[in-house]
């Protein structure tokens, strides 16, 4: 949907996370748009997939109060319950619930919010050569947002960071791109089939959105998910190779799976069962990958 | 996030140095670290013994006559030890970890407690038998009737004495009960300069010109007869060790350590008479003047100040010369902190609920800006924090002084010291303390030249102060506020009669309220420590330590009436800021805003301790809480500390100068957290309030960065006795290269907002529960208590329980 140009300017935001050190240099405020157009099936922030507010329900913190049984109109919260069908996410159990066990998950923010927001933390974000970060979700399936902000951040001289998915739309998103300091960009597999079956589209777009990034000349880092059985065979890892070091010209991050998602995927009922890959694979590929010639980086970002 | 979180990787060098791996001390230090590990703390009489018969001996001297003629005696017999692999000698007990007792300042609470020394929870000591008799039957009978805190309770109005005594609410026990400390030598301009014979030739020149006609001059001459005693004890005990060595080295057997022990009896002949010639001579000087300190008093913060400034000529000579190496270098410093290990500070039970973990405070400073202004940042300072690292003692207080050209080295070597998850070094903003002081009345050059005493106050060789004087516990203000000035626990009329919560209609009534009471308790603080001020002057002169501060020889007066150079006003500090900020607060939205609840009622709930009222302590839970960066709470937090600062800057004290405040802990805001019932804010009652200007355990849910904006919305400069901000990271967070770079970040951008102080405790809860649970597999686990380090072991259960509950900023 194409937004309006007498919309005021704002969205969905899952969080803004202070104090954040993993996504990009220095200290950063991270700033996570809620929507993603792709469902991987391993994604640690399930909760971040929807662009609406959505009520999720943590399992162990339900004392089974009952609080939450009135406050529903509909009838459909009860103790140690998770979200129903039917469920319109409007958060009144979640206000209810003294316990913490229904929180309604993201909220509507407007960019002065936003801004103001990140403006706090701006001197520990100048003193370490730090930033703001777009994390999701995926930032550019709120384009009109998140060119407004780079637009004004850019103007504040702070450094941005994205963290992307790879999938959007190019003209929607362009002068954004243009603005960043430096780009993450994820790809996850190279095989057409592979890619349609565990992500739910295709692989062109994604490569070439990552393919104008590099022309444009704006720093990126290839970000690989690693996870056994899905992406780590030899055939895959060797095209990635290919085309991160010939097309892309970009140092690449490996980033292991880790199962610290799951109490998430509970909480929006959703599944995900995939085994964390053993530290001597991660290695092993890496080794791969170098041996390919690409620039693997050592730790978490730089 | 369709990506993965990234892992982060185990640092290099696990050292604090990026290119080394463990710290790893010389042999010697290994086996003199574990002498000091094999010894228990134990209580030393000597002192006490020959001070009592001194005193009984010579009953017509004046105070500091008498005290400095016990002093002499003192060091004259105590036992002197030189003990294996030693290279810096001397003892200020008669054993290693002993630490002494004063019954001239107070000896009732040894008696009484005499039988439970061994046994009690934090901080046992061992007692012998014969020590208990020679107590009971040589020293207490004499000075029934004698002791300062016998003069001090006489003498204090029954008002403040019932608001002040034993109560946690106004808390000075430890300036009637003990000896003050708090003291800062001035190696550079005088021990050095002059050593003591040059003192003591100065002492009897001033002497020799004046004559007995006014009171003022035979006060003068009473000081000078003290300053030649406390010389020539000092020079005794430097004559008796050279002697030891030397026959010692007659029997050693050993080629290596009888030259060892030649060059130590070589060293004592010269100091601590004369000025040291090189960097041996001056940190065996260093050592004797501590030694001497601490026979003179046995007292908390008998600090050492700017070590690696007053020591770095001497080492760059020792360098341009050839004689002395790095490594030597590094090794004699190691030798300096299990020094300051070695002896303990004897203190009653209530003392070391307050003061937990046997830490004597003796504070040491390095890097910092140098009075003409450059950068004083040295190789010692390197190797001091390389020190800490390697010894790994509770002592001494390591403090950092960063500023805003510091090399970025030394702050990050700093982090690393950090990551270690000893607790220290204590992190100070260089700019802050010379504000500090500067409106303390400092000259430029004298405020760059600031160092720590105690915990974080800042402070200065040239200074006279009672950096540590009162305990003011805010929560009990509050609580007196909302419940006609009675003590929630137990019903005592402490505070003001002004209204109980019914008679409260508005939120600002209710603020007028804490503020009256806290009026209130700061004018009783005020009382008792111009009281003990007064009986100090009069009674318990500091002849050894006058000798050591610039303004008292010039003047021939004595350190507890004035002599030093500046004197500052004492320091009230002010316990549970945030505690009474969250209390406000969640009153003002439960009460005079949601009115789900009418103060009366919310009061039924504190009576109660929130038994049956569950979902309201979850509702106040809930409310908004200092360290979050939440203006609404944060203001308050504010609006406390100026009215507080206020408040105490109306006041002056003994000597006439404005009283000072502070935010700063020791692990004072534990017990005064024990007789404060429920807060509005959910605590619960008696659970520990919170220390300086820290967010109350568990409830800065937000970040660092936010914590550090809330605490930064408080005026540091004004509290000139101190500010302290406690952050606890787990190790987790604090791995890599780039976390500690984010760290040091993190502490110039506090800095630059304006800060003092900032401390890190890097310990997991799962560690500090295994240790809880099996001491003896733990035994080398350092965390910060509060404003200090101490061996988690050694902690009493509540304040183990207190250190495991704090947030941990955890990167998942
Ligand atoms: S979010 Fe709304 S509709 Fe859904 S369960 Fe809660 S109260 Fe009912
Ligand atoms: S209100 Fe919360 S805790 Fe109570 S039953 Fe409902 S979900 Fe459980």
């Amino acid at each position: 949907m194409v937004p309006r140009e007498t919309d005021p300017i704002g969205g969905c935001l899952f969080d803004i996370q202070r104090w954040s050190t993993e996504d990009g240099p220095g200290i950063r405020t991270t700033i996570f748009f809620k929507g993603c157009p792709l469902r991987c099936a391993w994604c640690c922030n399930p909760e971040s997939w929807s662009p609406k507010p959505q009520l999720g329900f943590f399992e162990e913190r339900c004392k089974g109060c009952g609080a939450c049984i009135s406050a529903c109109s509909r009838g459909l919260a009860r103790p140690a319950t998770g979200r129903l069908d039917g469920c319109e996410d409007c958060g009144f159990c979640a206000t209810a619930c003294p316990h913490g066990a229904r929180q309604l998950l993201g909220r509507w923010w407007s960019a002065e919010e936003i801004l103001a927001e990140v403006g706090r933390d701006a001197i520990f974000h100048r003193r370490s050569g730090g930033g703001v970060t777009f994390s999701g979700g995926e930032a550019t399936a709120q384009p009109r947002l998140l060119e407004h902000l780079a637009m004004e951040f850019h103007r504040r001289g702070v450094h941005q960071v994205l963290e992307t998915c790879g999938h959007f739309p190019w003209e929607w998103n362009a002068k954004a791109l243009s603005l960043m300091d430096l780009v993450y960009f994820d790809l996850k597999h190279m095989d057409e089939a592979a890619h349609e079956r565990w992500i739910g589209v295709g692989t062109d777009l994604i490569q070439a959105n990552a393919l104008r990034i590099a022309e444009m000349g704006i720093p990126m880092i290839v970000r690989f998910p690693l996870i056994p059985g899905v992406n780590d065979e030899r055939k895959n890892l060797v095209r990635m190779a290919v085309f991160v070091k010939e097309r892309l010209k970009a140092p690449l991050e490996v980033m292991p799976f880790h199962p610290l998602g799951r109490h998430k995927h509970r909480a929006v009922g959703s599944d995900s069962d995939f085994a964390e890959p053993a530290p001597n694979d991660v290695e092993m590929v890496r080794e791969l990958l170098r041996a390919q010639g690409v620039t693997v980086l050592e730790s978490g970002p730089t | 996030m369709t990506t993965h979180a990234a892992v982060t990787e185990p640092a290099r060098g696990a050292g604090i140095f990026p290119q080394e791996g463990h710290p790893a001390p010389t042999a010697r230090i290994k086996h003199l670290r574990e002498a000091w590990k094999a010894v228990e703390p134990r209580l030393c009489i000597e002192r006490a013994a020959i001070y009592t018969r001194c005193c009984r001996e010579h009953p017509g001297d004046s105070p500091s006559v008498r005290s400095a003629r016990a002093f002499k005696a003192v060091c004259a017999e105590l036992p002197v030890t030189i003990y294996p692999d030693e290279l810096i000698v001397g003892n200020p007990g008669a054993e290693r970890r002993a630490g002494s007792v004063d019954p001239e300042l107070s000896w009732k609470w040894i008696e009484a407690e005499l039988e439970q020394f061994q046994t009690r929870t934090q901080d046992p000591y061992v007692v012998t038998e014969d020590q208990k008799r020679r107590l009971r039957e040589e020293i207490f009978p004499y000075w029934q009737g004698r002791s300062l805190e016998e003069a001090y309770l006489a003498r204090l109005p029954k008002e403040t004495a019932w608001v002040t005594v034993d109560t946690g609410v106004v808390d000075n026990d430890s300036k009637w009960r003990a000896y003050v400390g708090e003291n800062t030598p001035d190696f550079q301009d005088i021990v050095f300069a002059k050593g003591f014979r040059g003192i003591l030739d100065e002492a009897k020149e001033r002497l020799a010109l004046l004559e007995p006609m006014d009171s003022e001059r035979l006060a003068q001459m009473e000081f000078y007869r003290a300053s030649v005693l406390s010389c020539e004890g000092i020079l005794e005990l430097g004559r008796r060790y050279a002697e030891e060595a030397a026959r010692l080295a007659a029997r050693e057997s050993d080629p290596v350590r009888l030259l060892e022990l030649e060059h130590i009896a070589g060293i004592c002949r010269r100091v601590p008479a004369e000025p040291p010639r090189d960097f041996r001579e001056a940190i065996q000087m260093v050592w004797f003047v501590q030694v001497g300190r601490v026979l003179s008093e046995n007292a908390v913060a008998l600090n050492l100040g700017r070590l690696d400034q007053y020591l770095h000529p001497y080492y760059v000579k020792d360098m341009q010369k050839g004689s002395l190496t790095p490594a030597e270098t590094q090794e004699l410093i190691d030798c300096l902190w299990i020094k300051l290990s070695e002896w303990v500070w004897a203190v009653s039970s209530n003392t070391a609920r307050f003061f937990a973990g046997y830490s004597a405070f003796q504070n040491l400073t390095i890097g910092g800006k140098r009075p003409d202004g450059a950068d004083g940042t040295n190789e010692l300072s390197y190797m001091c924090l390389r020190a800490a690292a390697e010894v790994r003692t509770h002592q001494p207080n390591l403090s950092v002084r960063i500023h805003s050209d510091c090399p970025e080295d030394f702050l990050q070597a700093t982090c690393r010291l950090a990551r270690l998850g000893m607790g220290f070094p204590a992190i100070h903003n260089d700019r802050t303390g010379t504000a500090m002081l500067l409106a303390a009345g400092l000259s430029p050059e004298d405020a760059r030249d600031w160092s720590n005493c105690g915990c974080v106050v800042p402070h200065s060789r040239k200074i006279g102060e009672w950096t540590s004087a009162v305990n003011i516990n805010l929560g009990s203000a509050l609580e007196f506020a909302l419940n006609d000035g009675r003590c929630r626990l137990d019903g005592r009329q402490l505070g003001l009669s002004i209204g109980d919560a019914a008679s409260i209609q508005t939120f600002d009534e209710l603020k007028d309220a804490f503020f009256a009471q806290l009026s209130y308790l700061v004018k009783q603080a005020s009382i008792a420590t111009v009281v003990a001020q007064q009986v100090h002057s009069e009674m318990a002169p500091r002849p050894f330590l006058s000798l050591l501060v610039e303004g008292c020889m010039e003047k021939g007066r004595d350190l507890s009436r004035g002599g030093a150079k500046y004197n500052v006003g004492a320091v009230l500090t002010g316990i549970g800021l945030a505690d009474a900020a969250n209390a406000l607060e969640a009153a003002r939205t439960l009460v005079f805003e949601q009115q789900v609840v009418t103060l009366p009622e919310l009061c039924q709930a504190l009576d109660d301790d929130w038994a049956g009222h569950e979902d309201l302590r979850a509702l106040a839970l809930k409310c908004s809480k200092y360290g979050n960066d939440e203006n609404r709470v944060d203001s308050l937090a504010t609006e406390i500390s100026e009215r507080y600062h206020r408040e105490i800057r109306s006041r002056k004290d003994w000597f006439g100068s404005p009283f000072n405040s502070a935010f700063m802990g020791i692990s004072n805001y534990l017990p005064a957290g024990s007789v404060v019932g429920a807060t509005p804010d959910g605590r619960r009652a008696r659970s520990p309030l919170t220390e300086g200007c820290s967010a109350h355990a568990g409830t800065d849910h937000n970040s660092p960065t936010a914590l550090m904006k809330s605490a930064t919305r408080i005026n540091h400069e004004s509290h000139a006795g101190g500010t302290l901000l406690n952050i606890k990271f787990t190790p987790g967070a604090l791995r890599t290269d780039r976390d500690i770079a984010n760290m040091a970040s993190l502490i110039r951008a506090y800095f630059e907002l304006g800060a003092f102080h900032v401390q890190f405790n890097v310990i997991s809860a799962e560690t500090l529960k295994a240790a809880q649970a099996h001491p003896e597999e733990h035994q080398d686990l350092l965390v910060r208590v509060a404003g200090y380090s101490a061996r988690f072991v050694t902690l009493s259960k509540d304040v183990q329980d207190a250190i495991i509950e704090r947030t941990a900023y955890e990167r998942v």
